[in-house]
């Protein structure tokens, strides 16, 4: 099968062939991978963690219409993800990463012909970037192609949230090229305007873009065969590392108060966490689970003792970034936080819709926990419980669901100002509706408003 | 000495322009084969065209140096 997504370089290919991931490459791009790893570029490249390992399959043949010159295999890695699911510090290590590669490339004589976002998958909480053959010869003097679309790709996005304090994930949501900089130029005003950075790769590049829009062909000719010395190139690539190595989120978040907030009595969490731990146990497969409103990721921890690959969402950016931090300091290599809202996951997108995959096509997980989640949807959104039990048994396998009952003090706090009736939202209800498409395993009553099921998809 | 591959991303002029700038002036003294001087000439008589002649179409060649 050819990958839908890897149209746009014509000398490489992505196809699959049973498990593998294999990439066709024409005979110039055969060439440059030929000379990559000869110079010990690409152990460097892998060893470092910045690309995802990869070897050449001398064994495979690609099909019809695939370029044959050479093909080379890569390690799959299990969570694919987009920009748009990635937290603020994510996307500023996915954005190092990049630049780190490039300034490796540089130093024998390669560099990194584009800089898309796309490029780069986690694995657990460290990012790689998978396409291998986006490794181009430079020599000695030459120009960072790629310079524009990194800035879309990654700086843009990181300076909105940096300097404007807007969470670029709704900018970013079903975009395949980033965040346009006349845009960022735009939406920077006042103030925001004197950051570090912003007067060159916003707003110099801003006025640049527009005057070069008028610009006679052969003058365009003439600045496409500018070059510079690899070390002028190294020198703007290690500026632009330090520039996105200081910046910092300006988001607002709300779940650091939300955390502290919880009524919770410590007999009732442990109560939880061991439903949890008994119930991940019991699971039919060990591969895959997401933790549904992971939040500080008190329980996506402990599904990732019992999984092979945890993934926590939530669709408060704050709190995914905590938890790839915690994660991150814990060494849970195979534990990926990823921003999104359950109510509206990332949907297919991209060149005739299916470059790029939606986030329940591409996630198939074998246990989904939904704990304290039931009442936000519920009573919060007005979603009907039965619709929910619904997408809970359509999402994966088993389940593990924490029923939070209307009379409880935080459900009350969600429906407080609410004055329009409700579908109906009772323990019975939900018990029924659970019962009638799939088993309930198992059944706890933790405290008088709440209740843990296991249920298992029949 | 193997070439650099048909890049199918378009660095794009504008992009291209803000690197030589970035480069700073020793990037730009290093590549004397720049003619950056042409390049800015026609920058400002573009500028100055646009100015002028609105109607004019934008892929007309520019006139010999």
């Amino acid at each position: 099968m050819i990958e839908s997504g890897s149209f746009r370089d014509p000398t490489a290919r992505v196809f699959y062939r049973d498990d593998r991931i294999l990439r066709g490459l024409a005979s110039d791009a055969a060439q440059i991978d030929k000379a990559a790893r000869a110079t010990g570029l690409m152990d460097r490249l892998v060893s470092n963690g910045l690309f995802v390992e990869n070897w050449i399959a001398d064994d495979v043949i690609p099909p019809e219409g695939i370029p044959s010159a050479a093909v080379i295999e890569s390690k799959r890695i299990p969570v694919v993800s987009y920009p748009s699911e990635w937290s603020f510090s994510m996307l500023k290590d996915a954005a190092l990463v990049t630049l780190d590669a490039n300034l490796l490339c540089l130093e024998s004589g390669f560099i990194l012909k584009d800089a898309s976002a796309f490029n780069v998958l986690f694995q657990g909480t460290k990012p790689t970037i998978i396409d291998i053959t986006s490794i181009d010869a430079f020599g000695k003097r030459g120009i960072w192609t790629a310079y524009g679309q990194f800035c879309d790709h990654f700086l843009a996005p990181l300076m909105l949230e940096a300097y404007a304090g807007i969470p670029f994930q709704r900018m970013l949501h079903s975009k395949t090229d980033g965040v346009p900089i006349g845009d960022l130029n735009r939406l920077l005003r006042g103030r925001s305007g004197v950051h570090k950075g912003v007067p060159t790769h916003v707003r110099l590049r801003s006025l640049i873009e527009r005057r070069a829009a008028g610009m006679a062909t052969q003058a365009r000719r003439d600045i496409g065969q500018a070059s510079l010395p690899a070390a002028a190139i190294a020198g703007t690539i290690r500026k632009m590392r330090k520039l996105i190595a200081r910046l910092e989120t300006a988001a607002p978040s709300t779940w650091a108060d939300y955390e502290e907030a919880l009524p919770y009595e410590a007999q009732s969490v442990d109560a939880k966490a061991e439903f949890v731990q008994s119930a991940a146990i019991a699971a039919g497969s060990h591969q895959m689970a997401v933790d549904v409103g992971a939040n500080a990721g008190r329980f996506t921890q402990i599904l990732s003792e019992h999984f092979d690959h945890v993934i926590g969402i939530d669709n408060d950016t704050g709190a995914v970034d905590a938890l790839y931090a915690t994660a991150a300091a814990s060494g849970l290599g195979n534990l990926t936080p990823l921003v999104i809202d359950i109510t509206n996951p990332t949907p297919s997108f991209g060149w005739r819709g299916t470059e790029r995959a939606s986030f329940t096509t591409r996630v198939h997980p074998s246990m989904a926990t939904w704990l304290a989640v039931l009442h936000h949807l519920c009573l919060g959104l007005g979603l009907p419980l039965e619709e929910v039990v619904a997408l809970m048994y359509e999402f994966s396998d088993e389940a593990v669901v924490e029923f939070v009952a209307a009379e409880d003090p935080m459900a009350q706090r969600i429906s407080a100002s609410r004055k329009s009736e409700l579908a109906p939202y009772t323990r019975d209800l939900f018990e029924e509706y659970a019962a009638s498409a799939g088993t309930i395993v198992a059944r706890l009553e933790v405290s008088s408003t709440r209740t843990m099921y296991h249920l298992r998809r029949s | 000495m193997i070439k650099p591959s048909f890049a199918y991303l378009d660095p794009g002029t504008g992009a291209t322009i803000v690197q030589l700038a970035l480069a700073g002036t020793a990037g730009i003294a290093a590549a004397g084969k720049l003619r950056m001087n042409k390049i800015k000439r026609r920058l400002a008589r573009d500028a100055a065209a646009e100015q002028t002649e609105h109607s004019e179409e934008l892929e007309e060649p520019a006139p010999a140096e």
